[in-house]
């Protein structure tokens, strides 16, 4: 899929003939009369449906069994977009990138359409045979693969089956799934407890190789978080937040203070930093000092959690071997820390055995297992001393949404349901219940979990709705209709347990000796989109660039400079990584903020499916493990990389002022810098003769830099709300994406900033000067509109933007049939070739809104529109409202001392302005 | 043979001059009717349908409706007042009177055949604006604006047509200066002229 419109295959020959034909069928549609047009209207129109206008249904989307809420926008039954659910805890009211592309999955025509035997067409009948013939000696020889679950449906299902087959066996596997946290947490307290955080109170938290975005509930952690960071002015109280990673992620760009170490230092910085807590008096077991090369920063840190516990956190990622977070765990308990709380798992059984993969595998290969039943994932991708094995089980079973790569090993295939098709039970991370209801009828037929389970157990055919309805009495008082419209139910999260700390086992692995350090080390990371390769099809997700290297379409070693440097490498040439005699070559990336002496892959490419999106771009490198020895050798080849942003540097200009909190209050040159760059700008633009008398309302909008996080949720809310297309990695290559919202990166140092960047609706726009056709104008309420019919392509406008945010439509893009096409929001044109296009503050919401307004008499309230990218922000970070109500939220941004806009001197008066990161430096560091 | 000097024999005869006058003209007047044919066009009742009944699987007859039953438009078409879409009613509202008379009607079979089996009836479409322009029934409807002022005569159609052409001319007219054509409101109508009024 890197060149969807197949634009590699094209001759000049053929380009004249088919310009050719395109010319005469155009003309002979011209002279068409009229289209024959229909209108089918329902024969029983559904209640609370108005056609025309969206209709919102409360549902989630479950990863690794832990649920986030969305509200999902529907046009006439078709989902069309994805929201947060405010309601929800996992939530509140954003989502990831992830979800908002969970659309395009939906109507992705290549999953799986029927059921089959060895590729051949077969009944669901004949799936029920296999297992039914599995039941016999009590379920001898059937084993059964599933994702993690929190449902409590499956749950009961999985517990008649465990009495009814006592010989069959259930393996829980996903590969970025929790594990070793709670194999941590077992060994510091004795039982496999979750971890918990509470964040709104954190004044210190200390983040080790914690990804925000990866975190469950990452979301609200971000939010709160954030919520402590919203600068007013230089007297404001911040949040203090220490991320120590290997490659940089979003939780380092949130950063105040971010340490690039190795995958293989990090368990050792844990034992150093309890260490610490033990010379300050806040534990009394043997640990070891810090290190002379860290002392001075891991010291710094020890005070500031001291100082501030017990309002402080410490977090490791999921990535972390189980000694690290037994080590956190206790580093935590010692600071008696209110911001961190132990439940039971959510997850059914995490952290037992039944989690550990490795007794399925020896099953395998003694030839035990006769029937394998694998209910999603994709195994034999994400396990891969599994994959060889699958294919020697006589009656194995996939249920999956594509002909991936377990597919391919089982001789039965079964569509399952996408989370929009069906319905179900889940808890959050932190045990919320929400129920999953089905926003459309299942597309390709496809079963569920609970029927292929009840099909194991043999149950008669239940209908999905009627499980759940039968489920909910056990689970909440709250009538399940209230459940479905408020999207979870209130009060129903695990609550906090008393746990101690097994001081012995943390002075055991505290003990451990300091394992000697290869000259590179490996990490291994889920991706940030693709996760473990399970959304490696949608091609939004492929072509969204990743928050830290721009990268798209493409799996690329991540190097630091120093690194590069000594092997010679530059960003494009391969290497050739090899760990255990395994060798494969990688592009190379550099990166700053990258460990030196360490190299960074993501999973989730080299996926070698039927899925065409997915399949073929870049390598898997699932066999491999973070912290791995590996080496490392350049090649004399080349690949060319994807990648959005060519040009880090600021080149001594001033887009992005960054400065810490005691510069906002004292620093004279900052505060000049900052003061440079807004107020009043002579210009050279004249008046815009098209405003007219200027509307009641005045639209802007206000970025704070100091939360965004880069998670470029807002880059796929948009390109979801907006009907943006894809371009494939060639056109990548050639600078033809079509993101109406970019996230620009800055580097400074090691240190890397970002700065969502998008149409400034300038008052003053350059564009607009300079279109012959008046296709780009000034609305009244100062909108720097654009209107596609009226377009001819000259593309003035573009070269005129100082801001580079005009997207040109240099092909036809847009799909033309097909199951896509139900996806597109109806409220927004979808754009034809030689068509130039940007952002239009959502100017469809902005309209309906004014449109219900004055429809109920009453005047617009503040916050009543809002944009896709700020609805979608987990941070909060994005403000929109009109500049003529003096009590907007977005004029109260403007009155901040940090308040700026990009390209100030340039006379443009964009009505987009920012508010300049700021970081709470903890003073011992400068 | 003698020849005055100078006096070489002109290349090209008197009537070339003509010839080529006329040329220019044919030339110019080519382009112009190029370009006004197509625009003449585009405006007559060819293009836009103006006046063009449309004839439906179901013979309605609005006269019927509308004047011998006295029904108010928005009694099937009451989306006009909430959404984008005026719509043609569901089957339902159909069968909410036709349930009760006019049970057997032959005409009505089709009708009886949608209620039975859940398939809708394929009206044919009258009124068509571009997908680029998003037109809203109910902001105009609640500010007052009647349905014949755009649909013109309904009630007097045995087969609807569409009255107004439908330009972006006849919409902006009335926007530019809406109490000219309407009359004026309380609270009084805007003029909106600018883009985003109706493309997106």
């Amino acid at each position: 899929m890197s060149d969807p419109i197949g634009l590699d295959e094209l001759s000049r020959r053929q380009f004249f003939r088919w310009a050719g034909i395109g010319a005469a069928a155009a003309s002979l549609a011209a002279c068409s009369s009229r289209p024959a047009r229909e209108i089918l209207p329902y024969a029983a129109r559904p209640p609370e449906l108005t056609p025309g206008k969206a209709t919102f249904y409360a549902t989630a989307l479950v990863e690794d069994g832990l649920a986030t809420g969305v509200l999902v926008e529907t046009h006439e039954g078709r989902p069309t977009k994805i929201e947060g659910n405010p309601n929800h805890p996992a939530s509140l009211g954003a989502t990831r990138a992830i979800e908002q592309a969970a659309v395009m999955s939906l109507y992705d025509p290549q999953r799986m359409r029927a059921i089959t035997d060895r590729g051949a067409p077969a009944s669901w009948a004949a799936i029920e045979r296999v297992l039914a013939a599995a039941r016999a000696n009590g379920g001898q020889g059937l084993h059964l693969v599933m994702e993690p679950t929190s449902s409590p449906i499956v749950i009961d299902q999985i517990a008649s089956l465990r009495a009814m087959l006592p010989a069959a066996r259930i393996t829980f596997w996903s590969p970025f799934a929790a594990r070793s946290s709670l194999v941590g947490h077992r060994r510091a307290f004795g039982r496999p407890v979750q971890a918990q955080l509470s964040l709104a109170d954190a004044d210190v938290i200390v983040a080790l190789d914690a990804e925000l975005m990866a975190l469950p509930l990452g979301l609200a952690h971000a939010r709160r978080i954030a919520d402590r960071r919203r600068v007013v002015d230089a007297r404001s109280k911040m949040n203090r937040l220490y991320a120590i990673e290997t490659s940089y992620t979003t939780t380092g760009l949130a950063a105040d203070h971010r340490f690039a170490v190795r995958p293989s230092e990090l368990g050792r910085i844990a034992t150093e930093l309890l260490g610490e807590l033990v010379a300050a008096g806040k534990a009394s077991i043997e640990a070891p000092h810090a290190n002379s090369s860290r002392a001075k920063w891991l010291t710094a840190i020890a005070r500031d959690l001291v100082a501030a516990s017990p309002r402080c956190a410490v977090i490791a990622g999921e990535q972390q071997p189980a000694e690290v977070h037994a080590v956190v765990a206790a580093i935590n308990r010692a600071l008696g820390s209110k911001c961190v709380g132990y439940t039971a798992p959510v997850v059914f059984e995490a952290g037992e055995p039944s989690h550990d993969l490795a007794p399925l595998v020896a099953s395998l290969v003694r030839g035990e297992v006769t029937t394998l039943v694998i209910c999603g994932g994709n195994p034999a991708y994400t396990a891969p001393a599994l994959a060889k094995e699958i294919g020697n089980v006589e009656h194995a079973v996939y249920l999956g949404l594509y002909a991936n790569e377990t597919a391919a090993a089982c001789r039965y295939r079964v569509p399952a349901l996408h989370d929009l098709e069906r319905w179900d039970i889940a808890r959050a991370a932190d045990g919320t219940l929400a129920v999953q209801q089905p926003m459309i009828e299942p597309l390709f037929g496809g079963r569920s979990t609970s029927e292929l389970l009840g099909a194991v157990l043999g149950e008669p055919a239940i209908d999905a709705r009627d499980r759940v309805v039968a489920a909910w009495p056990k689970l909440a008082t709250v009538p399940l209709e209230q459940a479905l419209a408020r999207g979870a139910v209130p009060a129903t999260a695990a609550p906090w347990i008393d746990v101690d700390v097994a001081w012995s086992e943390i002075a055991a692995i505290a003990r451990t000796p300091v394992a000697a350090t290869p000259a590179y080390e490996l990490e291994i990371r889920p991706h940030p989109y693709l996760h473990d390769g399970r959304y490696a099809n949608n091609p939004w997700l492929q072509e969204l660039p990743d928050p830290i290297t721009k990268l798209t379409w493409d799996n690329a070693a991540q190097l630091s400079s120093p690194t590069a440097h000594q092997l010679g490498v530059e960003t494009g040439d391969l290497v050739t990584v090899s760990v255990d005699g395994r060798s494969l070559e990688v592009p190379a990336i550099v990166v700053p903020g990258q460990a030196d002496g360490t190299i960074t892959l993501y999973a989730g490419y080299g996926r070698r499916g039927e899925e065409r999106i997915a399949n073929g771009i870049g390598v898997a490198v699932m066999h491999w493990t973070s912290g791995a020895a590996v080496s490392l050798a350049a090649t004399d080849r080349k690949r060319a990389l994807a990648i959005t942003q060519q040009h880090w540097q600021l080149e001594g200009r001033d887009e992005l002022p960054t400065g810490s909190l005691a510069q906002l209050g004292s620093d004279a040159i900052f505060q000049a810098e900052l003061k440079q760059q807004r107020g009043a700008q002579p210009t050279l633009l004249g008046a815009n003769p098209q405003i007219g008398t200027p509307a009641k309302s005045q639209w802007a909008m206000s970025i704070d830099l100091t939360t965004c996080i880069g998670c470029s949720a807002c880059v796929m809310a948009c390109e979801a709300e907006n009907n943006s297309p894809v371009v494939g990695r060639k056109q990548v290559l050639n600078s033809r994406e079509m993101h109406w919202l970019r996230i620009d990166r800055y580097i400074a140092g090691d240190e890397i900033a970002v700065e969502p960047m998008t149409c400034q609706h300038c008052e003053k726009a350059p564009c607009e000067y300079v279109c012959p056709v008046e296709a780009t104008t000034h609305s009244p309420d100062g909108l720097n509109e654009m209107t596609y019919n009226r377009c001819v392509g000259t593309r003035f406008c573009s070269n005129n933007c100082p801001y580079k945010v005009r997207r040109f439509n240099w092909f036809d893009l847009k799909q033309h049939s097909g199951l896509q096409v139900l996806g597109k929001n109806p409220d927004v044109t979808v754009r034809d070739r030689g068509v130039m296009e940007k952002c239009t503050y959502c100017v469809q919401r902005i309209r309906r809104a004014e449109i219900e307004a004055r429809e109920a008499d009453r005047d617009l309230r503040d916050g009543e529109v809002r944009t896709a990218c700020q609805q979608v922000c987990p941070t909060e970070a994005i403000r929109f409202g009109s500049l003529t109500d003096p009590k907007s939220a977005v004029n109260e941004h403007r009155t901040r001392p940090h308040d700026y806009t990009v390209l100030h001197d340039q006379g443009t008066v964009p009505r987009t302005h920012y508010l300049a990161r700021i970081k709470n430096r903890n003073p011992e560091l400068g | 043979m003698h020849r005055a000097i100078g006096g070489m024999a002109a290349l090209f005869p008197p009537w070339t001059n003509t010839a080529f006058r006329l040329g220019i003209i044919a030339i110019a007047g080519g382009l112009a009717t190029a370009i006004v044919v197509p625009m003449v066009y585009a405006r007559s009742p060819f293009a836009t349908h103006v006046g063009q009944p449309i004839l439906q699987p179901i013979a309605f007859d609005h006269r019927h409706h509308v004047k011998d039953d006295g029904i108010a438009c928005l009694y099937c078409h009451e989306d006009a007042e909430r959404g984008p879409y005026a719509g043609v009613p569901d089957t339902n509202r159909c069968m909410g009177c036709h349930a009760q008379i006019w049970n057997d009607s032959a005409t009505l079979a089709p009708l009886r055949a949608s209620a039975r089996t859940g398939e809708p009836i394929h009206w044919q479409r009258v009124h068509s604006l571009p997908d680029f322009v998003y037109f809203d029934h109910s902001i105009h409807v609640t500010r007052g604006i009647a349905c014949a002022t755009c649909h013109g005569n309904v009630e007097e159609m045995a087969a609807v047509y569409q009255v107004a052409p439908l330009t972006m001319q006849w919409c902006v007219d009335c926007h530019r200066d809406p109490d000219a054509h309407v009359g004026p409101r309380n609270p009084p109508l805007r003029s909106l002229t600018h883009c985003s009024t109706c493309h997106r």
